[in-house]
């Protein structure tokens, strides 16, 4: 084990930078995944979402249409200056922005339907739609109240009153497993795709790096230790590098999280993410064959994490991936990595079933093992050229 | 002096086939991933037609009801519901399987039922449920008018019936509006403070303790300044040349959208290798640190960097915009992404000017403090 101890002791020497990476990047985990919440922690009846309304009209009809948007959606406050809107529509960060003209109420009371109102939205988007809907039904109710002989305030009267009146949505539970536990720790297990690849890439490949380094190379080539031995040591210590890192999320995680890591379904969860992180201790391996130093290491990390990532799903939702996406991203394992991910928290579009589960499984063991084999092979071919 | 550094390190770095190669291959791999990923993302934005299943009570009211699924659920491009009508056991299994969004009852009043494993169609979810509000709270005005105005019923059936546009879609510019175009301008930016990599090794291969060529160049006699100077310019040069091939790729190659005026595009990028080259200088020059030591953190803060300016989650750069809005004025990268926004959205030019000058003074700051902490350096021993 004498290439194992040197790899423990190379490891320990570059203990301090291996410390910013994990400190960074469990950093950029928590902000990802709470990043992510804002915009998914909406539970059914109120998906509210940030709009920003702009009254001009200051009526009583403009004032009743703003309460009624303010109770359904979180009113942004925002300076009404169209560079400062333009930019928050487009990062998303609202959806609508709607102006209340002068003039709308008396237009409301003549009955006018048309154009008594401005909005900016995303062209085409469904939460304008949605939005667009709400106003729509909440105008109209009144306007049928009107043309039914009530004052205005009485038909506004009306109108809460039957929206306070709604019959409630029900919601119904088909599996309490996936529910009682919270969201965020599964979005806290989507990133780490991402985050393995980068870490292992550029915390781990350095150092097997050197060990394949020319002269280090072929002084072990020709001592007396065989080229197999040679390999698994150095697989060794690749999986006890990457076991190091998994545990140090693990506990990351439980600190942030608490017992909500050990249910069950995030127990799914967290043997997912082991078989991922054998795949990138794998690919870890593969790449150190041919990286020359840190700074490609780093760049196939943000080739291979990002690209991987933006394909398979792990930073958009991969229901929003087009079909064609999808088909090119099953030859990856980070797609079979978010299916088993998403199942486990119920974000999926799929039901949860066991079966699939343990398939996305059996697919990523699948995948570690040939990545590891193309590794061995690689490092072989590598000495044969060294030979010849 | 100056040009012959100049030109050898200028040889030099375009004889590093493997360096050129990733550095070549890193935007245009990259790029071409994010294409692929992008390509059919943008209708996931847009309204498709909701899947439901309605269970219909049998009396006179379904008939109406019914009507107005129909109507609904006709095909074409504003199609709003995609129906199917089966018993209630057949709805929760459909429901359960996550094939419909929700069922609609019929009854006294019209609900709805919705799964709560559904996160991902919770706007699908409220949608149905808006519709089924407005269904029931019109059906309701029409009850209670028919009550208490009857003489009127007939101006309010009116008023359900009317088409209306109540509400008219304007915009506050003809840019383009899609977000997702903003990886792309965050990828150059990236490429960009890698370029950080290049004025690393220049301050590494000055410092005798750290390379052999620096101790070599700590004993000539050309004045330090001059072959700093001439290093830096030829990895600038070295570096915006493997920017442009990267954006050239995606401009072209791709079609994405970087503006119209190519001009203001390969300025930006200019600035942006400016930027990252100094950095990378300036970090390299720090203190007695060792290689390893420093390649980590201007990693690590090239990471942070493009990850605050929206690299990985798009909206990063608003919700940073939210709460601490000075950081990005002073992030790099959301300054690089910002100026290709603000080239593709805006037709005036001075946010960009301003994005512009900032990135000239962040520069001009790293390339100062790299030459302060380089100079006069001297080794007793080593």
């Amino acid at each position: 084990m004498q290439l194992f101890k040197a790899f423990m002791k190379v490891a320990k020497k570059r203990l301090p930078s291996s410390m910013i990476y994990f400190v960074i990047y469990g950093a950029i985990t928590f902000l990802m995944s709470e990043s992510y919440q804002s915009t998914m922690d909406a539970n059914f009846q109120s998906r509210s979402l940030n709009i920003c309304v702009i009254d001009e009209d200051g009526s009583q009809a403009s004032k009743s249409l703003t309460n009624y948007l303010d109770s359904l959606h979180e009113l942004t406050e925002l300076e009404n200056d169209p560079e400062v809107l333009q930019d928050y529509l487009y990062y998303r960060y609202i959806s609508y922005v709607l102006t209340i003209p002068a003039g709308f109420e008396e237009k409301l009371l003549e009955g006018e339907t048309d154009h008594l109102l401005l909005n900016v939205k995303v062209p085409g988007s469904t939460t304008g739609a949605f939005v667009d809907q709400q106003i729509d039904l909440y105008l109209r109710t009144i306007q049928i109240y009107l043309a039914g002989g009530y004052t205005l305030e009485a038909a506004v009267h009306e109108t809460d009153s039957s929206l306070a009146e709604a019959v409630p949505v029900n919601n119904l539970v088909f599996e309490t497993e996936s529910l009682s536990t919270p969201k965020s720790v599964f979005f806290f297990y989507r990133y780490l795709p991402y985050i393995f690849i980068v870490l292992l890439f550029v915390g781990l490949a350095p150092i097997v790096v050197i060990f394949n380094k020319k002269d280090l190379r072929e002084r072990t080539f020709c001592s007396s230790l065989h080229l197999n031995n040679r390999n698994l040591q150095l697989a060794l210590g690749c999986v006890v590098y990457a076991l190091v890192v998994w545990a140090a999320f693990l506990l990351l995680g439980t600190a942030a999280y608490g017992r909500a890591m050990f249910t069950a379904n995030a127990l799914y969860a967290m043997l997912n993410s082991f078989i991922f992180l054998l795949i990138s201790a794998g690919l870890t391996m593969f790449i150190s064959i041919f990286t020359p130093n840190d700074n490609v290491a780093n760049m196939l990390a943000n080739i291979i994490g990002l690209g991987m990532s933006f394909l398979c799903g792990v930073f958009v939702e991969p229901s929003l991936l087009s079909e064609g996406v999808l088909k090119i991203a099953r030859f990856l394992p980070a797609y079979w990595y978010i299916k088993a991910n998403d199942m486990a928290s119920g974000l999926s579009t799929q039901a949860f079933d066991i079966s699939l589960y343990w398939e996305a499984i059996g697919i990523q063991l699948l995948f570690a093992v040939a990545i590891f084999a193309a590794a061995l092979a690689a490092s072989r071919i590598r000495r044969q050229q060294t030979a010849s | 002096m100056f040009i012959h550094t100049f030109q050898y390190t200028l040889k030099q770095l375009f004889r590093q086939k493997g360096a050129l190669f990733w550095n070549l291959l890193f935007p245009i791999a990259l790029g071409t991933m994010f294409y692929m990923a992008f390509s059919g993302l943008s209708s996931g934005e847009t309204f498709h037609a909701i899947p439901v299943a309605v269970v219909l009570a049998e009396d006179d009211s379904a008939t109406m009801f019914r009507e107005v699924i129909d109507s609904l659920n006709e095909p074409g491009d504003d199609r709003f519901l995609d129906a199917v009508y089966t018993t209630e056991e057949e709805a929760l299994s459909l429901l359960e399987a996550k094939q419909i969004t929700g069922i609609l009852y019929e009854g006294s009043s019209v609900s709805l039922a919705v799964s709560a494993e559904m996160s991902s169609a919770t706007l699908e979810q409220s949608i149905l449920s808006c519709f089924v509000e407005e269904y029931n709270m019109q059906y309701g005005a029409i009850k209670k008018i028919a009550a208490s105005h009857p003489e009127n019923l007939g101006a309010a059936a009116e008023a359900l019936a009317k088409n209306t546009a109540y509400n008219t879609e304007t915009t506050y510019c003809d840019g383009d509006m899609d977000e997702q175009i903003t990886y792309f301008f965050n990828l150059i930016a990236m490429s960009c403070l890698f370029a950080s990599t290049g004025g690393m090794q220049i301050a590494i291969k000055n410092q005798a303790n750290l390379s052999p060529l620096g101790a070599r160049r700590c004993i000539s006699p050309v004045p330090k300044e001059i072959s700093l100077c001439a290093l830096l310019c030829a990895t600038f040069l070295y570096q915006y040349l493997c920017i442009l091939a990267g954006l050239f790729y995606m401009r072209f190659g791709l079609g994405v959208n970087f503006g119209s005026s190519m001009g203001y595009i390969l300025l930006t990028a200019l600035l942006g290798c400016l930027t990252g080259v100094s950095f990378g200088f300036c970090i390299g020059s720090i203190g007695r640190l060792n290689e390893g030591m420093k390649f980590g953190i201007q990693m690590a803060v090239t990471m942070i960097c493009c990850f605050l300016s929206g690299l990985m989650v798009g909206n990063m750069r608003i919700l940073i915009e939210q709460y601490c809005p000075w950081f990005n004025r002073i992030n790099p990268a959301a300054l690089i992404s910002d100026s290709f926004y603000s080239l593709t959205v805006y037709q005036s030019h001075s946010r960009y000017f301003q994005n512009s000058i900032t990135l000239v003074l962040i520069s001009a700051a790293f390339c100062l403090c790299g030459f302060l902490l380089t100079r006069r350096k001297k080794y007793a021993a080593l």
